[in-house]
């Protein structure tokens, strides 16, 4: 056999191909309990008979006919590849095999997993592996790639991948042959629903489905913010034992001001660091980011991370498909503004898993100006949470009132239609740990590596600007707005224009104004809706376009400015 | 041989059997990849009112599918 160079991974959505690709691979790809986590492919390498091969999680499809985007890209990289791994879900063979019969018509090897192997033997699936073998005419390894079972095999048959010349077929005969093998090689023992089962039928009902979601709801938001709390409570408990002393000698070393002293301790209270409001690079710009922020970013992966893995979202997805049918959207809208309540950034390039460019618009447009992003909500939580729960939801309402409208708007401005709902619904898994650790450890080390740094530039730089006086020049170009619009002071602009950074940056130069109870909901509703933060700014252009980018801007600052306005009057 | 109705007709909980999917090529073959196709035995898992989506059962796996598509798969009664 000629020398093996490229791998490539396929198989149906959901069928556990990320999880396989991070096994064979040791690089970890992101896999979720819904279909369609692989939208842009990974690429990583694998041992083959001693040798170096690039392995290729190719999107996952059902069929080779280019019905869709998934398809076209698979059928392109076909013709790149050595060889076929193809990952089958063992707990559901006959459709999985309609993708099989594709392949074997390829003129490509082909080498079978048999993933999800655990889960047959639970729900009391038996597949003759043997046989199957036989009359697919190409190796068959059983798989469990959550525990990795399998997976050895898998790597060292590789090489025995076979290309079987098999005829075209029509669709009726593939359909045929899918029933007879599967007549032949698998025996069903019947057995009683399992209460995950019972459990998945019961949420995606109307009558019980909408009291279990808003349980969920209010249950993972309390978690995240009981977890959050607790977290915050320790980080700040480290700093001050250990940070400040250090930083209270390094400020007496400067001298306890002048401008290196400003930029990196920031200024005294009464003759005291104060993390929050002193404003230094080096005191609140790592204060904010990792113990305020970070321990908010933690608890919400960790919760958004079980739902995902036990299945949950899907479900949630059919539930909201009205709602979101009179935004322009469909049900699966839901799952990239959910991931933009951890960071829009993520949120914004789910948007891809829509259907056509007009639901992209809208969803991610909305996502930008409604929904707020973890780092934001832990600041606000923060500053507003002192003076009452209620000043927090007024500011929650009307992101989510602007959300709403918004959709609503959009999507009667905009010519065309919605595009309807077809979506599998995975069976409700109990999360694994390593996966959901991985995951949660990828998401962290995400925000370490991203938003730290840019918090620190931030920082240094404003402090900069403040040193020189530049912002006074902008805040008295825009004191009309700020004073009379928003009843905000003029220096308010200062945090706005700094939530162009990073909007966690922003509400904490907010909290330096001695604001009251009600400009701060507006200067924080204002900061939330208005420009994204530069790192999703760029994700708007490159999933949008610069052109629709453009619009999208327009449309933030005109909400922005209305919502602001209409909180400033009302309160 | 049952009368033909459309799946959206259906009561929850009941199955039928497809006979035929109508609409475009397109769509129907994006039925048909996930094992919704002439022959095949679905089970209406849940129907949200108001012209609300679908769940269905096929074989192993359920799929939801908004009341437009789900109305253009006729099936007959399974006996
Ligand atoms: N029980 C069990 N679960 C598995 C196995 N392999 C994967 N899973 C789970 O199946 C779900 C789907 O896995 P993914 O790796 O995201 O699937 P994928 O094929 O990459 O999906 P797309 O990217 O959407 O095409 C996840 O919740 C996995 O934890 C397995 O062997 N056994």
């Amino acid at each position: 056999m000629n020398r093996i160079e490229k791998v490539l991974l396929m198989g149906n959505p959901n069928v556990g191909k990320s999880v396989v690709f991070s096994r064979l691979t040791g690089i970890h790809a992101v896999s979720s309990n819904y279909p369609g986590t692989t939208v842009d492919f990974s690429q990583g390498t694998v041992q083959v008979n001693g040798q170096n091969a690039t392995l290729i999680d190719v999107p996952g499809t059902y069929g080779l006919e280019a019905t869709c985007k998934a398809e076209q890209i698979a059928n392109t990289m076909l013709d790149e590849g050595d060889v076929v791994v193809n990952v089958v879900d063992a707990t559901n063979l006959e459709r999985n095999l309609h993708l099989t019969l594709h392949l074997l018509e390829q003129n490509i090897p082909l080498i079978v997993a048999l993933n999800i192997w655990d889960e047959a033997k639970h729900k009391g699936i038996e597949i003759d592996v043997a046989k199957l073998e036989e009359l697919l005419g190409v190796p068959v390894v059983p798989t469990a790639a959550v525990t990795g079972e399998g997976i050895k095999e898998l790597v060292s048959r590789i090489p025995e991948a076979r290309n079987v010349p098999s005829p075209r077929r029509s669709e009726e005969q593939r359909w045929q042959e899918m029933g007879r093998i599967v007549e032949a090689v698998q025996s069903v023992e019947h057995r009683h629903h399992t209460v995950l089962e019972v459990l998945g039928d019961i949420s995606v009902k109307p009558l019980s489905g909408l009291p279990i979601a808003a349980m969920v709801m209010v249950a993972a938001f309390a978690v995240i913010r009981f977890i959050g709390e607790t977290l915050v409570g320790w980080f700040e408990g480290a700093f001050e034992g250990l940070w400040t002393p250090l930083m209270m000698r390094l400020s007496g070393a400067l001298g306890a001001s002048g401008f290196l002293h400003d930029i990196f301790i920031g200024e005294l209270i009464e003759g005291e660091i104060d993390f929050v409001q002193s404003f230094g690079v080096l005191t609140t710009g790592l204060f904010v980011p990792l113990a305020m922020v970070l321990p908010y970013v933690f608890s919400f992966y960790l919760i958004l991370g079980v739902l995902e893995d036990f299945g949950y979202l899907p479900r949630l997805a059919v539930l909201l498909d009205k709602l979101m049918h009179r935004m322009g959207l469909h049900g699966w809208a839901i799952i990239p503004t959910l991931l933009g309540l951890g960071c829009n950034v993520p949120g914004i390039m789910a948007v891809r898993i829509l259907e056509n460019r007009r639901e992209r618009f809208i969803a991610a447009t909305i996502i930008s100006i409604g929904v707020p992003c973890a780092a934001l909500q832990a600041m606000v939580l923060d500053q507003l949470g002192d003076h009452g729960a209620m000043y927090v939801g007024i500011v929650y309402v009307t992101l989510f009132l602007a959300w709403v409208a918004l959709g609503r708007i959009l999507d009667a401005v905009l010519k065309g239609e919605s595009p309807e709902l077809l979506m599998e619904i995975p069976p409700y898994r109990l999360p694994a740990v390593r996966t959901l650790g991985l995951k949660l450890w990828r998401r962290m080390r995400g925000f370490l590596k991203e938003a730290v740094p840019i918090v620190l530039l931030g920082m240094l730089v404003v402090n900069v600007l403040h040193y020189v006086h530049v912002f006074d020049y902008i805040a008295d170009f825009t004191a009309p707005v700020m004073t009379r619009l928003f009843g905000l002071p003029k220096e308010a602009i200062v945090a706005i224009v700094l939530g162009f950074l990073r909007k966690d940056v922003g509400v904490g130069m907010l909290g330096t104004l001695g604001l009251s109870a009600k400009q701060m909901v507006v200067s924080v509703t204002v900061l939330a809706m208005s420009f994204p933060c530069i790192a999703t700014f760029v994700i708007l252009a490159k999933e949008l376009g610069v052109r629709d980018m453009l619009k999208s801007v327009i449309i933030m600052l005109a909400a922005a400015l209305a919502a602001g306005t209409t909180l400033n009057f009302i309160l | 041989m049952g009368e033909r109705i459309p799946v959206t007709d259906v009561p929850v909980g009941a199955s039928v059997r497809v006979v035929e999917v109508l609409g475009g090529h397109g769509m129907r073959s994006r039925l048909h990849s996930i094992g919704i196709r002439p022959g095949i035995v679905v089970t209406k898992v849940s129907g949200f009112p108001g012209h609300g989506p679908v769940v269905l059962q096929v074989g192993g796996t359920q799929t939801a599918l908004g009341f437009g598509v789900c109305s253009r798969i006729i099936g007959e009664a399974t006996l």
